[in-house]
């Protein structure tokens, strides 16, 4: 028989006993490990809860500073039919009389304000 | 309790059943460690980071190949990372080609733990090549390659380490070569 082999097979099936302290350094580092990934989870859970609060109180911010439902603004006639161009009038519309301008701005639907009788107030 | 058992137990953290994988297969492991490392107290030291690892990774082993396979590739690896940390200075010998012979019947003779002693106590760089050509199957290209040396140094480091284990082999007192054994029955 080769030597070679023989000591190979001898090698690979050699037992050796450890140390008790090799478990318990084992253990210890594991219950470290727990620990860690435990912390770890519980500051991403305060995280995305601090996250979700500002959106919330943001998101909420926001509502209750935008612009009322109804608004009363000075509107300049020149696209309203059979007003002269130096008339200034007084709308109440509501956010459905909105549209987008084509810049991306909320502006009155004048088409559609001249259709209904919310002039409250002429000249002035 | 079956070894498949277990190991579902392991991969729920449960502590017992990682207790009972490590009471089953330290000693292999520690069998390991003895071949590759210096000292006891740094095989020990390598028994823990492996089973650490074991541990941790353990979602990640496919049942395919054998568990315990596994773990001796860990420990391996886990043993020639910490040879690479500390880059003895002593890794590697001069070249000095010989003939190396031992005898079969003399190495029937001296335990497995014995053979695994006169392994640790071969120099280090020897000791890294032999361990990973002699015992556990790796090839020159591979170890030049984890090594970070080249293939001619491998092989020469192994002549090396054969004809040194030779030397200790014969130093040991269960080491009775064939040719006395029957000159001694004459």
């Amino acid at each position: 028989m080769n030597p070679w082999k023989q000591i190979q097979d001898k090698a690979r099936n050699g037992r050796i006993t450890t140390d008790k302290r090799v478990w318990d350094t084992i253990e210890y580092q594991l219950n470290t490990q727990e620990q860690t990934t435990y912390k770890k989870a519980l500051y991403r859970s305060v995280w995305i809860a601090a996250a979700i609060a500002i959106f919330v109180s943001a998101g909420i911010y926001f509502i209750l500073e935008s612009d009322p439902v109804f608004q009363v603004e000075p509107l300049i006639s020149e696209h309203l039919p059979d007003h002269d161009a130096s008339d200034q009038l007084l709308y109440l519309y509501s956010d459905l009389d909105l549209e987008f301008h084509e810049k991306g701005k909320l502006v009155p639907n004048f088409k559609k304000l001249s259709q209904h009788p919310l002039i409250i107030q002429k000249n002035l | 309790m079956d070894l498949d058992s277990i190991l579902d137990r392991v991969k729920k953290k449960d502590r017992t059943a990682q207790r009972i994988l490590y009471e089953a297969y330290a000693p292999v492991l520690m069998g390991i460690g003895m071949r590759y490392m210096n000292h006891v107290q740094e095989a020990e030291d390598m028994v823990a980071e492996a089973f650490i690892k074991i541990f941790t990774r353990i979602g990640t082993f496919k049942d395919k190949g054998s568990f315990e396979g596994w773990m001796k590739r860990i420990m391996i690896n886990e043993c020639l990372m910490q040879i690479r940390k500390n880059q003895r200075q002593h890794l590697y010998l001069p070249i000095d080609d010989v003939e190396v012979d031992i005898d079969p019947v003399a190495i029937e003779k001296i335990s497995e733990e014995e053979i695994i002693r006169t392994i640790n106590t071969l120099p280090e760089g020897y000791r890294t090549v032999f361990n990973l050509y002699v015992i556990d199957g790796y090839k020159h290209r591979e170890i030049a390659e984890i090594l970070d040396i080249s293939i001619h140094t491998s092989k020469s480091q192994l002549i090396m380490a054969k004809r040194r284990l030779q030397q200790l082999l014969k130093k040991n007192k269960n080491y009775i070569p064939h040719e006395s054994l029957e000159a001694n029955t004459r």
